[in-house]
């Protein structure tokens, strides 16, 4: 389960032993991970894990201890502006200047790299569906208009990773659904490595092909989204399998003369039993219930969540 | 050197798109011509000269601590109100370094001092045109007057902006300097018995008291306080930039 390493050339972003201490408290620690082109990656942590001063570590607002950042092969710390040049960011919320129009906003940004074209603007204009606010003054913005802006600004350079933090901070549910949808987007029409922080976990379970966790600024663990419950289907591992039946306790007493299968946990009101076992054991189980004449109601997949996971991971508590 | 040219561009939309961009000439022409037409009633048979009167709102020791007030109010916010918007975030994770990117903002600052300046001093020259005649003054010496007046004003700004840089605060920058401005006068003179004196600033910066020959301590020349004036500026540059560069931005 666990991702190898890489060495090879997509990797886009490179956290090096990063360190960030504040007087004697050690904010992030030693923390080490990696992105390659394409891919989506969730920073994961409880509040206050650190997050938030990781991503302005590496987009270079903050210093950092030790350590050091490498974006396409420039170190943020000694190449500033050579490495910041890859990155597009929204740091917290997307701040623009309120008195000034979208367009105004953006021709700011524009101004400030070389070679954005007005095509160009125009194009990250049509795709984050800001065309016809453009010359409202951004005070009359929505935050999920201010959002959508703000990714404007990320993208309108033509960045290889995109970095957000809590890019769904105060959206509503179809605001989220249209970020996400967005983030895959890009990612596959664009082809750039995007690093979101969140701490909203069914989210990035959606979004993200990767997590990252991390807890008191420390590596926590690194996971590849859907592999937990997709790996089990090809290989022989045994997975959690949910059965519903008339009678939770006598369809126990006969799954325990079966070989390979093991009760997890049995809860009498419902009649639900969760059972680890492979797949190929399925249809013995079916047979022995009916040759029992038990009622077989319901057999599923007994998904671990991210959140489950994320609770093992990070020993509970401390989750907004 | 165009790049750069673009982040002033950037600086100076950034003030002239305010509204209250206009409200920083509306004062000033309130000024000139309140005060051109106060003269006219109330000042009796003697009337000035054009050229007096342009060198009475241009002088610093005349109208002119209204031109620098107006003019670092106006520019007291430019660093400060990057942090107050949190549009700093996004201005400093750009292909530039943070000094070119402060480096812009006080070009701007300085050009806005110089159009300001010209605008005050063509309003007055055309007001004093209208309601009075005559040239007393040679126009070299109201020239000079407002070469004066300019370099006192990009003192003035300069220590602004390193407050605009130290507090992050636009409040708390023209709240200092409105200070400063009220009360150099009553410092420099509590002060001017000792002969430190002649090195605290305010007592350097209005160059224009040289030309009559006298010097405000003994001792003291016009070389003497542009010497004096480099070292401070170059000082207030020195702790702006190294502290913008320094900063974590939360």
């Amino acid at each position: 389960m666990k991702v190898e390493n890489k060495t090879d050339q997509n990797v886009v972003l490179k956290l090096e032993k990063v360190t960030k201490q504040i007087g004697k408290q050690t904010i992030v620690n030693q923390l080490s991970f990696s992105i390659k082109k394409g891919e989506i990656v969730g920073l994961l942590g409880p509040n206050g894990a650190g997050k938030t001063t990781t991503i302005r570590m590496i987009v270079g607002l903050i210093g950092m201890t030790e350590g050091d950042v490498i974006i396409q092969g420039s170190s943020i710390k000694n190449q500033f502006t050579k490495a910041i040049r890859h990155v597009g960011a929204i740091v917290e919320n997307p701040e623009f200047y309120p008195y000034m129009s979208g367009l105004d906003n953006l021709k700011q940004y524009q101004r400030m790299t070389d070679g954005i074209t007005d095509e160009r603007l125009n194009r990250v204009v049509e795709l984050v569906g800001l065309k016809d606010a453009m010359n409202k003054r951004v005070k009359a913005y929505s935050l999920g208009m201010r959002q959508r802006l703000g990714i404007a600004q990320a993208l309108l350079h033509e960045p290889s990773i995109l970095i957000l933090d809590e890019p769904t901070n105060g959206l509503d549910p179809a605001g989220i659904r249209e970020m996400r949808d967005y983030l895959k987007q890009i990612a596959r029409e664009e082809g750039i490595a995007i690093l979101v922080s969140s701490h909203l976990l069914s989210e990035m379970e959606l979004t993200c092909s990767r997590v990252v966790v991390i807890q008191q600024g420390k590596f926590v663990t690194e996971r590849v989204i859907g592999e937990m419950n997709a790996s089990a289907k090809t290989s022989n591992e045994r997975t959690r399998i949910m059965l519903r039946v008339n009678d939770a306790a006598a369809a126990a007493g006969h799954i325990r003369e079966l070989k390979g299968i093991s009760i997890e946990s049995i809860n009498r009101p419902d009649n639900e039993l969760i059972l680890m076992m492979q797949d190929k054991d399925i249809p013995d189980l079916i047979t022995l219930l009916s040759a029992n004449s038990l009622a077989v109601y319901r057999i599923a997949d007994a998904k671990q969540s991210l959140e489950d996971e994320f609770l093992k991971w990070t020993g509970g508590g401390n989750i907004a | 050197m165009r790049s750069f040219m673009r982040l002033v561009q950037n600086e100076w939309l950034k003030l002239a798109k305010k509204r209250s961009f206009y409200i920083a000439y509306g004062i000033m022409a309130a000024v000139v011509i309140g005060a051109a037409i106060l003269i006219k009633q109330f000042g009796g048979g003697e009337l000035p000269a054009t050229t007096d009167f342009v060198d009475l709102i241009l002088a610093v020791d005349g109208l002119g601590g209204v031109f620098v007030m107006i003019a670092t109010i106006f520019t007291a916010g430019i660093v400060s109100i990057e942090h107050q918007l949190g549009s700093v975030k996004m201005l400093l994770i750009r292909s530039h370094s943070r000094s070119t990117i402060l480096a812009s903002k006080y070009a701007a600052m300085l050009i806005y001092i110089v159009v300001m300046l010209i605008f005050t001093g063509v309003l007055a020259s055309a007001t004093g045109m209208v309601l009075f005649n005559g040239d007393s003054l040679p126009w070299s010496e109201v020239l000079q007057t407002a070469g004066y007046q300019l370099l006192y004003t990009v003192i003035y700004a300069t220590l602004m902006f390193m407050f605009s840089v130290l507090t992050r605060s636009t409040g708390a920058t023209i709240g200092v300097g409105l200070f400063l401005m009220m009360f150099e006068g009553i410092i420099t003179m509590l002060l001017s018995r000792y002969d430190f004196a002649k090195y605290i600033l305010f007592l350097n910066m209005n160059l224009s008291v040289y030309d009559s020959g006298s010097a405000p301590i003994e001792g003291m020349s016009m070389g003497f306080s542009s010497i004096v004036i480099a070292v401070y500026m170059l000082l207030f540059l020195a702790v702006s930039f190294v502290t913008f560069n320094k900063r974590d931005v939360a």
